[in-house]
């Protein structure tokens, strides 16, 4: 059998122009696919590192209190949840506190609707490692009790300088509007999606301008030492937190899980007026980040559709070449046949060469996008702009190529290309060695 | 000594007495002028142009018809002009306020607070006012507005379930009317700043505004002045006062 693979191999540029023809289809598909399989990992890997370091934990709670009826949104008496986690996790975990409104800002005859975000800078710090300052520091946001950090397109927007104050007013999580005012002590840019248009503040800040008690939270994001299983430390955890008086629950669907992420006070709703409850639902990342998966699986659908293509012309094009190869080698057959060859080794003959040449060209075309891989994402630079910036680390294109896609790529076009050489190699090994050998082509 | 002690009692006796008196006296003029504002015995339908100005933008006319029973604490206001604001309506039974979409053919619920199309006019202004259901009234003095002679009255709210914790309101001596309100937010920050420029008598000792302007005093330059066109107090069908007939209008 070694025989004639090797003479399979021999064979596969006999007809050079016939096997780079058919070879480049393999090298393009192989090089798409390669692309399309980084490029959604990639997504992926940057929006959850991207969401995880500033805008969600492993495990992310966020919750409403219903008094009399009236619900309000927020965590209430949020240091028995934090209590709950150590109790359960011990130091394996950090849970943080962030305090979300929106409220409206006033400068110079403009006005903007922002998305305040109040952290405790004490403990809070993955925010400072996302943004590039303009002007001003971190260190002056931390010293500041009322400063605040705004983009540069919040500021560009509203004629916003450093150190300029402004009032800001918003409709509390009660309905009344309270009004407070600000101090701009820095101007930056961020790369990350979820920081882009926020205007970072002081926890305590934003909760008294909520006319809020000091116990309550917009949300808590909870960070594990070891980053896995969230679903089952989850598990762990709702037990606890209904012995601390609270009824918790996961999330009812995918969207539900992203609310979690997205809540922001003030919102009521009435319930009866005997409902008294302390309500959380706590979500993991894997559930916020599901609404992406869907988004993930429609651009590798797409990727799909167009090697789908790709892959039969090639099946076409095997087929033909097979055709047109045993027409020209059919008295080389003939004469195999003649001297004792089986139908199955040269069937295996005919399709091994189709395989050696899709192996050469697939492992061309993954080489090669690993190399395009390799150089958008370190060498083409783009402005980290809306939702672009979703696909960007840094100003660069994160492309993750795997080793399970290079794997899933290399299987699935050489078990495509023996599959679809079987049946003309199948043909050809048939024959029978006086009726080709008489053959004149 | 006694009678050091018996004159502090005194004081603080009188103190109280007149402390609750003035209290007293500060409903009674926030429920005299209810009483004129409210016509619980006519229904009322009115047409309102709204024009509100933003500095650097061009004026923004808006023209609503509304149809109210303060009986019943109902009205339902519906959008005429532009023509990208035709069809949209409010429809408000007691707290309860439904903002009709006709795009989407769906009734948002908003509660009282909400502003009339993005303007500087709260809905609520359009209905009964049941002001002392929601604020302790206290006056603080008087004061001259234009010509007119006012009592100043400071309304702090009971819970923070409304939109501005605190309001002054300048009810005008001669007929008790009021002439300017002052919205605080809960940090005393001033807000909007409403002036009743005219009234016309609808019944006997009943009164609608006719011209009002409001400021928002947040956004320096935006303003929006509603004059009434016409009033009328023909009896409404009650049909008015349903989400059907703001579905029905915007076909």
């Amino acid at each position: 059998m070694p025989y004639y693979l090797n003479m399979a191999f021999k064979n596969v540029f006999r007809q050079k122009k016939r096997s780079v023809t058919l070879g480049v289809n393999y090298f393009v598909v192989a090089l798409l696919l390669l692309l399309i399989f980084s490029f959604s990992e990639g997504v992926k890997a940057n929006f959850s590192g991207n969401l995880i370091s500033v805008a969600a934990g492993h495990i992310t709670i966020s919750g409403e209190t219903i008094t009399k009826g009236k619900t309000l949104l927020g965590i209430a008496d949020y240091p028995s949840v934090i209590q709950a986690f150590k109790d359960e996790f011990g130091e394996s975990v950090t849970v943080l506190a962030r305090y979300k409104l929106t409220s409206t800002v006033y400068n110079r005859g403009f006005s903007k609707s922002l998305s305040f975000q109040g952290l405790d800078t004490s403990r809070d710090l993955a925010l400072k490692d996302q943004l590039n300052f303009l002007t001003g520091s971190w260190e002056s946001f931390v010293q500041n009790p009322n400063g605040v950090l705004i983009s540069r397109v919040t500021a560009d927007y509203l004629e916003l300088k450093q150190d300029d104050e402004l009032i800001i007013s918003t409709r509390t999580r009660f309905g009344a509007f309270n009004t407070g005012t600000v101090k701009v002590v820095g101007i930056y840019e961020s790369a990350n999606y979820f920081v882009q248009d926020i205007v970072v503040s002081h926890f305590d800040f934003l909760q008294s301008l909520d006319l809020n008690d000091k116990a309550s939270a917009s949300n808590l994001f909870v960070y594990f030492d070891v980053p896995k299983s969230f679903a089952e430390k989850r598990a762990l955890i709702l037990p606890r937190l209904e012995a601390a008086g609270y009824i918790a629950s996961k999330p009812a669907s995918d969207g539900a899980a992203v609310s979690v992420v997205a809540a922001a006070s003030p919102q009521y709703k009435m319930l009866g007026e005997d409902i008294n409850e302390k309500r959380l639902t706590v979500a993991t990342v894997d559930e916020v980040i599901s609404l992406l998966s869907q988004a993930q699986a429609a651009v590798n659908g797409v990727g799909l559709f167009l090697a789908s293509i790709l892959l039969f012309i090639i099946a076409i094009s095997i087929f033909i070449n097979m055709r047109m190869t045993i027409s020209d080698r059919i008295q080389e057959i003939g004469t195999l046949r003649a001297i004792g060859t089986d139908v199955k080794d040269i069937i295996l003959m005919l399709v091994a060469e189709n395989v050696f040449l899709s192996l050469v060209f697939v492992i061309g075309g993954l080489m090669t996008g690993l190399l395009v891989v390799f150089g958008v994402s370190n060498f083409l630079t783009l402005p980290p702009a809306g939702v672009l910036s979703l696909f960007l680390e840094k100003g660069h294109l994160v492309l993750v190529p795997t080793i399970s896609s290079l794997l899933t790529i290399l299987v699935t076009i050489l078990t495509f290309t023996a599959f679809f050489s079987f049946f003309p190699a199948r043909h050809g090994g048939k024959v029978k060695a006086a009726v080709a050998l008489g053959t004149v082509y | 000594m006694k009678q050091i002690i018996r004159s502090i009692g005194m004081m603080g006796l009188f103190l109280l007495f007149t402390s609750g008196s003035w209290a007293q006296d500060a409903k009674s003029l926030i429920q005299q002028m209810e009483n004129k504002i409210n016509v619980e015995a006519l229904d009322l339908t009115s047409t309102f142009q709204l024009v509100q100005k933003k500095s650097g933008e061009a004026d923004r006319v808006l023209r609503l018809k509304i149809f109210r029973r303060d009986l019943a604490g109902r009205f339902t206001i519906l959008f005429q002009y532009p023509d990208s604001e035709k069809g949209k309506g409010y429809t408000r039974t007691g707290d309860d306020l439904y903002l009709y979409l006709p795009s989407t053919r769906e009734f948002v619920y908003r509660n009282r607070k909400d502003d009339v199309g993005s303007s500087d006019v709260r809905t609520d202004l359009f209905g009964k006012q049941d002001l002392l259901s929601q604020y302790e009234p206290k006056i603080l003095g008087t004061e001259k507005i234009s010509k007119f002679d006012t009592t100043v009255l400071e309304l702090n709210a009971k819970s923070l379930d409304v939109s501005f914790p605190i309001q002054k309101w300048y009810i005008r001596v001669s007929d008790g009317l009021p002439m300017k309100v002052e919205n605080f937010s809960a940090s005393r920050t001033l807000l909007r700043t409403v002036y009743y420029v005219d009234y016309k008598e609808v019944g006997p000792g009943k009164f609608l505004f006719t011209k009002l302007m409001s400021v928002n005093n947040l956004e320096k330059g935006q303003s929006t002045l509603l004059s009434n066109l016409e009033i009328s107090t023909s009896k409404i069908p009650d049909y008015t006062f349903s989400q059907a007939f703001l579905e029905e209008q915007s076909r």
